[in-house]
């Protein structure tokens, strides 16, 4: 059979097969999205199932991983291809409601109902006028897990509780730097994270004394320092921390070995008020189109009605406060759940809420790992966070869109003028004599042009705008300006588009010499001919490219962890004094390449054994033959012939590297201080973390872009003049 | 255009780049004769032959064969058969795939396939090596594919591309004779470019020597040989080449002859015509010979190398008296001569060819 | 004896490679085996403390009777990844040949333009990206993430088999146009196969983007049966919690078909084809 045949024929199998599946919408159906696993899941399903055969309505349950729902959510809601109900927490009520993608819940959730559910569930489904968004259906919060074979007795204080002293036992253990478990001391205090107004509220003294009462706990070794959750989980699991701070979701996966209570957070001792937890409500909301359906009403009725509550209250804490009165055979965990859930602290649904963990969780660290517990310290920390928090807010830059728009002309007009001065006389022929090669490339062109370039485009455009999604205002250079200036701040100062820029600039050239170099080397030990098992160390060493990067990258922060990471441990073995890896630029930077490298090296390796098979043998005989060294071989023969076919790879590889954020994101997160953010990293928080600024996101893509673009062009000249 | 003409280039011209490669080549392969392109590397032979081939398409002019005008032609509508200089055997079809690719895409029957196969690998001698790749092969072999993918096509016309240089030289001697056979046998036209006067001169029914992108000559090879129309040709065809001596062409009563240095060269009559003029003299090395009876002594030469090649061997040495211009000759292998001894030597020569100094051409009266 | 010291040299080398390979690995390993996780960590050397499977199972809903849908998904991306690796191939080496040997208008450009593709975030492009399939009607479909694959696959495939046609001899074409091919048969049945390794190698580029992508897998698919594994992955992690065994055992179960695939394919992958075509 001809090549091509065999070619055309997969290709049409292929299309075939991925073209095979067509959606069908039929009548009475409803869509339900939601992003609970495990137990909670099956809950939902069993009643979903049990509707439909009540009603004879289909329903069709989508569970969404959470990192992609909620921007799926509006994308798809936006465009009519959403859900019909689906579940997430209120604190995103006021978004999705200022976004138009939400219908009114009266319906579901009439005011008759109100007493029906916990007080601290129907307030939050409701807005200052009293018109509901959604329906109460779960309270997600924290509480205090103790083991009850080291803990008899629940001390009646925090104090009390890690005062007791065990064998290598922390008496207490939370993620002591996560601004959300930080949170019930703080509400200790007297203090909020979000003021009036949408002011900063880590300030002053609440937050001084949460912070002080938090370092005394690291520092007095009762809590261990820099633990995220999943450690958290670990230390409990092995019986090494006697209580833990923790969710529902904890509990629900501790071996049985481990014998727990679940319990409200005991108070402060030197606090006046309560430490209430943040309060999360899960919400039944109704997506914009379901208005003029009542079945999508009556089917979130049913799913949060008492009766199915007490299926739920199986797998989670829910919102109707009968279910707790009437229903016996309910986990003890689940009640306790429950009752520190009415003691917790519901979260603000305002957008500015998402924009306070990252400067108070700065904060925190900052105090946390601090030297001295000098009271100066603690408040420049303070001040420097809420400096931060202003520096983010959105600004109110709006510019004439008349402006724009003759800038836009004129640009035009320029570029038309340089185009028809450009155009050589034999430019009309050319084309015709283009023709033939057109068809080669005329496929790959409109797919590029519709799928990347178009996208990417209409991105960029946003970067004119401010202000977030659906309430986009023109504001002109505005977001440039801003960033170019570093806001008013100083320009080299920490996050500030320069310093970012210096860093991706390391982080860039540091990590493509060690994929080259760590990738050649592979390739050409690879590549001897008389190599035995070849096959199986190629094959193992391609594992960091084939295992899902998300994963590994986090096996990766945890083998840096100060204090349980294997590199420590490595360290210690050898003598040596364990690292506090994350908290100074120089070696979480390191740690962050250290785990590009590892990702990334396979992929180089892979394309130079693929292009060493292209470098004839004979010519690497004559080299032999004129006496060069093995070395010399390589140098003056091997890499000469090879750089053209690198050069795509190395140049892709450096781009891609420039823009790798998700490393950085998973590993140091930028710690310490944003130090170790690159300028996509820094794009990523100002779209998502910061009050989701789009456009300013947007602004820093293009100046990425325009970075690259010219380092590109000069040094392709310097490549021409240097030849 | 003649009937037995099989392909006929006119006023051809190709530019890279503006820069002509070729200018107004005007050339015609008569059916069944072998043309051969010859000179130095870099004077367009190759384009020349691909721009036949239809691998290049002319700048302006046109190529003629079987009486069409083809030049706006593919080269798979032409009809014709190309051997690479690097042979371009297809890396991944075994030996008899590749040669039956171009078969394949004429849609030629299997049957016959097979047998055009038998044929040309018994004409080449590669029975054995069907089966395998072409990376299994030797020089040679890959040689002989590469002919054998352009014999079993039976192309009316047949473009060779420095088949040989890839070669040693020992199978270089025996493959030229080979392709000579071939052609006589398949009695196809022949279109061969080399840069090497000894293929050119032995293989040519017609000899083309292209200079910067123009013909300088073409006829039978021993016409060229013997009647060069410049210095250009003469120095390029003949080896070891002959030797140009600066010369005064001076009458006087007992007849012509030319003065190179204190040395004289008597010439026929003829060149009467030339009186006081400076000439350049073309001698081949086989035209010096040791002084004697039959050759009366021209000069002497001062012996600076000596080379015996066993059946003849060759003189280098200075021409004294004449500002020591070097030259060759060639002498019997049975003279012993030591460097350092001076030769008085002869000449052999009906007449010398004599060129204008300032442009090479051929001063030689005859028509 | 000095060749064996030699191979022994490169052996070391090798499997010290090998070890910095598989050392994040086993901490996966370790979590996907361990029934309760790691214990309190500090130690050196994984190893799970109580060896089970149940992580596999629960990744694989072998149980819970959700393991047909899994093998779905699993086919999912199979499909999915198989199909962008052949699409991506089939469209970037026809421009990939025209930009290594055909002179033509706007090729200098398109070159630069493509490669400025590569240099743009996609901070702000996944909602016009959105937009676009849903007017073209591919959401929702496998076919939809297959084209946004491999159109994001084509730059980079672009540029590596542009590299790897101009390492070809032309002379290979010209010989197939002179036997009685087009240009373009020329290119199928001469360039292509004796490109086979760089094309096999662009496909594993395409085939490994789609195989680990699940941002826009999440995105564009709404139903469970069209998901593919990645997006199945990532629900194990939660805001607050991460499942982390369940999730470690599927990634590891992720990574196996691309192994396989890899030793199986690479001797098709690495071995020179072009040797022997030119040149005594
Ligand atoms: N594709 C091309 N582009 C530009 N110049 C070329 C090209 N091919 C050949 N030339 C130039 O044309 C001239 C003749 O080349 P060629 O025909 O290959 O010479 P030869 O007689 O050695 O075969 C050379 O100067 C060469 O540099
Ligand atoms: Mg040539």
């Amino acid at each position: 059979m001809k090549p091509w045949l065999i070619a055309f024929l997969t290709f049409a199998v292929a299309i075939g097969l991925v073209a095979s599946d067509c959606k069908t919408a039929p009548k009475n159906h409803i869509v339900l999205w939601h992003a609970y696993r495990g137990a909670e899941e099956q809950a939902l399903l069993e009643l979903t199932a049990r509707y439909e055969a009540q009603t004879g309505t289909t329903v069709e349950v989508l569970a969404v991983p959470f990192l992609a729902y909620a921007s799926k959510l509006s994308s798809a809601i936006e465009r009519e291809q959403g859900p019909d109900l689906f579940i997430d927490a209120h604190e995103r009520l006021g978004s999705y409601r200022d976004d138009g993608l939400l219908a009114r819940a009266d319906d579901a959730f009439p005011k008759s109902d109100i007493p029906r559910y916990d007080t601290i569930a129907s307030a939050v489904a409701r807005d200052e006028d009293g018109t509901a968004w959604g329906v109460p259906f779960a309270l997600k919060g924290v509480a205090l897990i103790v083991n009850t074979n080291l803990v008899k007795d629940v001390p009646d204080s925090i104090e009390a509780l890690v005062k007791q002293r065990y064998d290598r036992i922390y008496p207490l253990a939370y993620e002591a730097e996560s601004a959300y478990v930080h949170a019930p001391w703080l509400h200790a205090f007297g203090g909020t994270m979000l003021g009036p107004d949408d002011s900063y509220g880590f300030v002053g003294e609440p937050a001084r004394r949460s912070v002080a009462f938090a370092r005394r706990l690291v520092s007095s070794g009762a809590v261990p320092a820099g633990a995220d959750g999943a450690l958290v989980k670990q230390l409990f699991e092995s019986g090494k921390a006697a209580a833990i701070i923790g969710g529902p979701g904890v509990v629900s996966e501790l071996p049985l070995s481990v014998p727990y209570r679940v319990v409200p957070l005991p108070p402060l001792h030197e606090a006046s008020l309560r430490p209430e937890p943040f309060l999360t409500v899960e919400l039944l909301f109704l997506a914009q189109r379901s208005a003029t359906r009542p079945e999508v009403s009556a089917f979130a009725r049913f799913l949060a009605s008492d009766d199915s509550a007490k299926t739920r209250v199986r797998a989670q804490v829910v919102a109707n406060s009968s279910t707790w009165r009437n229903t016996d055979a309910i986990a003890p965990h689940l009640r306790a759940f429950h009752e520190a859930a009415l003691a917790s602290r519901p979260m603000s649904t305002r957008v500015a809420m998402r924009a306070t963990w990252e400067p108070v969780e700065q904060a925190i660290r900052a105090v946390l790992r601090a030297q001295s517990d000098d009271a100066a310290a603690i408040d420049a920390a303070l001040a420097e966070s809420a400096r931060r928090f202003e520096s983010a807010k959105p600004r109110a830059t709006s510019a004439s869109p008349a402006r724009g728009l003759t800038a836009l002309a004129a640009t035009l007009f320029v570029i038309a003028i340089i185009a028809y001065r450009n155009t050589k006389p034999r430019f009309w022929s050319g084309l015709r004599a283009s023709a033939g090669a057109y068809a080669y490339v005329m496929h790959a062109a409109i797919a590029v042009f519709l799928l990347v370039v178009l996208p990417l485009a209409a991105g960029a455009v946003t970067s004119f705008f401010s202000g977030s999604r659906n309430h986009m205002t023109y504001a002109g250079i505005g977001n440039y300006v801003d960033i170019l200036t570093a806001r008013g701040g100083p320009l080299l100062g920490y996050g500030s588009f320069y310093r970012t820029l210096l860093v991706t600039v390391g982080w860039t050239l540091i990590n493509v010499a060690c994929h080259v170099t760590i990738g050649l080397c592979l390739a050409v030990l690879l590549s001897r001919p008389l190599l035995r098992a070849k096959g199986i160390y190629r094959t193992l060493l391609i594992i960091p490219w084939a295992v899902p990067s998300y994963v590994t990258a986090l096996a990766y922060k945890g083998m840096f962890h100060q204090q349980f990471g294997a590199v420590n441990a490595l360290l210690r073995n050898f003598g040596a004094q364990p690292v506090s890896w994350f908290s100074q630029f120089s070696t979480a930077f390191a740690a962050n390449v250290a785990t590009n490298v590892w990702l990334g090296f396979p992929f180089m390796m892979v394309v130079m054994l693929g292009a060493l098979t292209n470098v004839p043998k004979d010519v690497l005989e004559a080299a032999d033959i004129d006496g060069a060294t093995p070395w010399q071989r390589f140098r003056h023969v091997t890499f000469p012939l090879l750089l053209p076919q690198l050069a795509p790879a190395v140049v892709l590889g450096a781009v891609w590297t420039f823009n790798m954020f998700n490393v950085v994101f998973l590993v140091s997160g930028g710690e310490p201080d944003n130090q170790t953010d690159i300028l996509v990293s820094e794009a990523y928080r100002w779209a998502f973390t910061r009050h989701a600024q789009y456009g300013y996101a947007a602004a820093y893509a293009v100046l990425i872009f325009g970075i690259l673009w010219l380092t590109s062009r000069f040094s392709r000249r310097w490549q021409r003049e240097g030849a | 255009m003649t009937a037995s003409s099989c392909c006929e280039v006119r006023n051809l011209v190709k530019a890279f780049d503006r820069t002509n490669v070729l200018s107004n080549v005007n050339l015609t392969m008569l059916s069944g004769t072998f043309t051969v392109l010859v000179g130095a590397s870099g004077c367009g032979k190759s384009t020349l032959l691909r721009t036949v081939s239809g691998l290049e398409s002319p700048t302006s002019g046109s190529i003629w064969m079987g009486g069409r005008d083809v030049t706006a032609l593919p080269p798979k509508d032409r009809d014709i058969a190309m051997v690479f200089q690097s042979y371009a055997l297809y890396p991944h079809l075994s030996v008899r795939e590749n040669l039956a690719f171009g078969l394949r895409l004429r849609r030629t029957m299997d049957a016959e396939i097979n047998i055009r196969i038998a044929e040309a690998s018994a004409m080449l001698g590669l029975a054995e090596l069907l089966d395998r790749l072409p990376r299994q092969l030797s020089g040679g072999q890959r040689q002989r594919v590469a002919m054998g993918r352009a014999i079993v096509r039976r192309p009316h016309m047949f473009l060779f591309d420095e088949p040989l240089s890839n070669l040693d030289a020992a199978l270089r001697a025996e493959v030229r004779v080979d392709i000579r056979k071939l052609h006589d046998r398949m009695g196809g036209t022949t279109l061969y470019v080399t840069h090497d006067q000894v293929e050119a001169m032995t293989l040519a029914d017609t000899l083309c020597l292209l200079r910067g992108g123009t013909i300088e000559q073409i006829g039978p090879p021993l016409a060229l040989f013997d009647q060069p129309v410049s210095r250009y040709v003469a120095e390029f065809l003949g080896s070891p080449k002959i030797n140009c001596l600066d010369g005064l062409v001076v009458h006087s009563p007992s007849g012509s002859h030319i003065a190179i240095g204190k040395n004289t060269l008597a010439i026929p009559n003829r060149y009467g015509q030339l009186v006081e003029q400076a000439v350049t003299v073309g001698l081949r090395p086989h035209h010096l010979v040791p002084a004697s009876f039959d050759a009366p002594q021209f000069g002497t030469i001062l012996v600076t190398f000596y080379e015996a090649l066993g059946f003849e061997s060759y003189v280098h040495g200075t021409l004294e008296g004449a500002d020591d211009t070097t030259v060759v000759m060639r002498i019997d292998p049975g003279h012993r001569i030591a460097r350092g001894e001076s030769l008085a030597v002869g000449i052999r020569a009906e007449h010398p060819l004599l060129f204008d100094p300032k442009t090479g051409r051929s001063l030689d009266a005859r028509p | 004896m000095k060749q064996h010291v030699k191979a022994l040299a490169v052996h070391t080398l090798l499997v010290g490679a090998v070890l910095y390979a598989l050392y994040p690995v086993l901490w996966v390993l370790t979590v996907a085996f361990s029934r309760d996780g790691l214990g309190e960590g500090g130690f050196v050397l994984p190893w799970p403390r109580h060896m089970s499977c149940v992580n596999f199972a629960i990744a694989t809903g072998a149980g819970t009777g959700k393991s047909a849908l899994f093998i779905r998904q699993l086919v999912n991306s199979l499909t999915v990844s198989g199909a962008t690796a052949i699409l991506s191939v089939a469209i970037a080496a026809p421009a990939a040949y025209a930009l290594a040997r055909m002179q033509f208008v706007g090729k200098r450009a398109g070159l630069s333009g493509l490669m400025l593709t590569q240099m743009f975030p996609t901070v702000a492009s996944a909602v016009p990206l959105y937009f676009i399939l849903s007017q073209l009607h591919l959401l929702d479909r496998r076919a939809g993430l297959v084209v946004a694959y491999s159109a994001s696959a084509l730059p980079f495939a672009i540029f590596q088999l542009k590299a790897a046609f101009e390492a070809i001899p032309v002379e290979l074409e010209e010989a197939a146009m002179v036997d009685g091919a087009t240009r373009f048969v020329a290119f199928v049945s001469v360039v292509l196969p004796a490109a086979r390794p760089a094309l096999a190698i662009t496909a594993l580029f395409a085939f490994m983007s789609a195989w680990n992508e699940f941002v826009l897998a999440a995105t564009l698919m709404s139903r469970e049966e069209a998901f593919t594994l990645p997006v199945v992955l990532q629900r194990f992690v939660g805001e607050h919690s991460a499942a982390w065994g369940p999730f470690a055992a599927g990634s590891i179960v992720v990574s196996i078909p691309v192994m396989v695939i890899f030793y199986i394919a690479q001797k098709q992958l690495l071995s020179g084809l072009t040797a022997g075509s030119v040149k005594g």
